[in-house]
């Protein structure tokens, strides 16, 4: 169509139909789109006849906050893709992040540097699951039970699984001689993830976790803000 | 469009490693391998751009498997480029530390939530952002949006001239009126009427102004807002579009 032939009636009713485009997205969702987005728009991709985001460009649309990001973000990749000197070339020494504590056949502790304290477990499960199965009735399996000295504090750490219908229960104990810290603890069993805030005992619960088909599980847990 | 040749993606490698401090890559021309297939899933564009953002991507890879591996010099590096975007921002040095180790660790606890690892680095500009930005709310420093709003900068040398003669050709005289009183900004007048009213693509729009072309798109955004929050000229666009008789509302 000729747009330079509208009416000031179609003008208008153009003008209308932007304005009462419908968002169809969350602030998360477009949040999660919006890095592919700038680097294929900053490398000259036709953006906006791609069809995976034109809901991004709607929100983008209405969205005040994500549209900052989008404009910081986009400025940033620019520079820092492009200019030589984006960046002040000071001297810095990062920290080391991952300190492995200890290291065994099933279990690897790391310790991570942070503004509070964390820690996290890699689990190896590979002996484990053939005896799911045997485990009926609620019975359940040690996966790893110690006192971290590594870590500030020294928590025990206790973790067992518990089989259920479709997966399994992994409970998480973490307690200190000295406080009462909450963790919060994400369990990480391939691509499923769950995150739990340990209670005043202590305890955080993962249920329908799905253990058959994996060799291991990662934990990672921070001390809670305010703990 | 051409696709970058080996040499200019080895000469961005080679700047952006240095830059950087990039020390991941072991095997360069695998390396470069995978830049290449990071530019061949481009499809448009200037090989130069195609470049710089293939070589991004595929380190961004590299990083993206250092984190999920633990390997410490993946988190250091991303912990280095946070620490130094901070410093350049006026953050102090030991703040900009902070921001920097708060940033990798909540990469850390949401690496997860990546679903494309080639954008790994853009994602973590995401969160240093927001954690950048939950620190100046704190020590209440932070400009307001609204301020940057009315910033006149980056308009073009001579938009009222473009601007009347946009709308001279596109709109008649009463839409006009209306929406000059609604929207005083040219550039947002303008780029309004030339991406929804004309269909133009934003790209072209930009480089027409001479203007980043997400700053087009801002403008853009800031009409619609100013707009959607007038109920006066909806009631009279709805009008003029037929939608509602004069006398409703």
């Amino acid at each position: 169509m000729d747009s330079h032939a509208l009416t000031e009636q179609q003008a208008a009713a153009r003008l209308l139909g932007a304005l009462q485009e419908q968002d169809t997205l969350s602030c998360e969702e477009a949040q999660a789109l919006l890095p592919s987005f700038v680097e294929a728009e900053a490398a000259g991709e036709d953006v906006d006849a791609a069809s995976e985001y034109a809901a991004l460009l709607r929100h983008l649309d209405i969205c005040d906050d994500c549209a900052a990001m989008y404009e910081q973000l986009a400025e940033e990749l620019e520079a820092l893709t492009s200019a030589p000197e984006a960046l002040p070339q000071t001297t810095l020494t990062p920290p080391s992040f991952f300190t492995t504590a200890r290291q065994s056949e099933n279990v690897i502790v790391r310790v991570l540097q942070g503004l509070r304290r964390q820690f996290e477990l890699d689990l190896a499960l590979p002996r484990l699951a053939p005896q799911l199965p045997t485990l009926g009735g609620g019975q359940s399996a040690s996966l790893f039970t110690d006192t971290l000295s590594e870590v500030s504090g020294s928590p025990l750490v206790s973790i067992s699984l518990i089989p259920s219908e479709g997966g399994a229960d992994v409970l998480v104990a973490i307690r200190e001689p000295a406080a009462q810290t909450r963790w919060q603890v994400q369990l990480i069993v391939g691509d499923h993830v769950q995150t739990a805030t340990t209670n005043a005992q202590g305890m955080a619960r993962f249920s329908g976790v799905p253990v058959t088909d994996v060799q291991q599980v990662r934990l990672m847990c921070v001390e809670a803000p305010g703990s | 469009m051409s696709e970058p040749d080996r040499i200019t993606l080895h000469a961005t490698w080679r700047r952006l490693a240095q830059q950087y401090e990039w020390k991941l890559v072991e095997d360069e021309e695998r390396f470069l391998d995978l830049a290449a297939t990071e530019a061949r899933a481009l499809t448009s564009g200037k090989a130069s751009d195609y470049a710089r953002i293939a070589i991004w991507r595929a380190y961004s890879t590299l990083l993206y498997r250092g984190l999920w591996q633990r390997e410490n010099r993946a988190a250091q590096e991303i912990w280095l480029m946070c620490a130094r975007m901070a410093l350049r921002d006026g953050f102090a040095p030991a703040e900009a530390e902070e921001l920097a180790q708060e940033t990798v660790t909540r990469a850390l606890a949401k690496l997860h939530d990546v679903r494309a690892p080639q954008s790994m680095i853009t994602w973590v500009l995401t969160i240093l952002r927001t954690v950048r930005r939950e620190r100046r709310q704190q020590a209440q420093h932070e400009q307001s949006l609204a301020a940057d709003e009315q910033e006149p900068a980056h308009e073009p040398s001579d938009p009222t001239d473009l601007t009347q003669t946009v709308e001279q050709r596109v709109i008649g005289a009463a839409l006009q009126a209306e929406l000059r009183t609604a929207l005083p900004n040219n550039l947002e007048r303008e780029v309004l009427l030339r991406v929804v009213v004309w269909d133009d693509r934003p790209r072209d729009v930009a480089r027409d102004l001479g203007l980043p072309l997400h700053r087009t798109r801002l403008a853009k955004h800031r009409a619609l807002n100013r707009l959607r929050n007038n109920p006066a000229f909806l009631q009279v666009l709805s009008h003029i579009a037929g939608d509602v008789p004069p006398n409703q509302h």
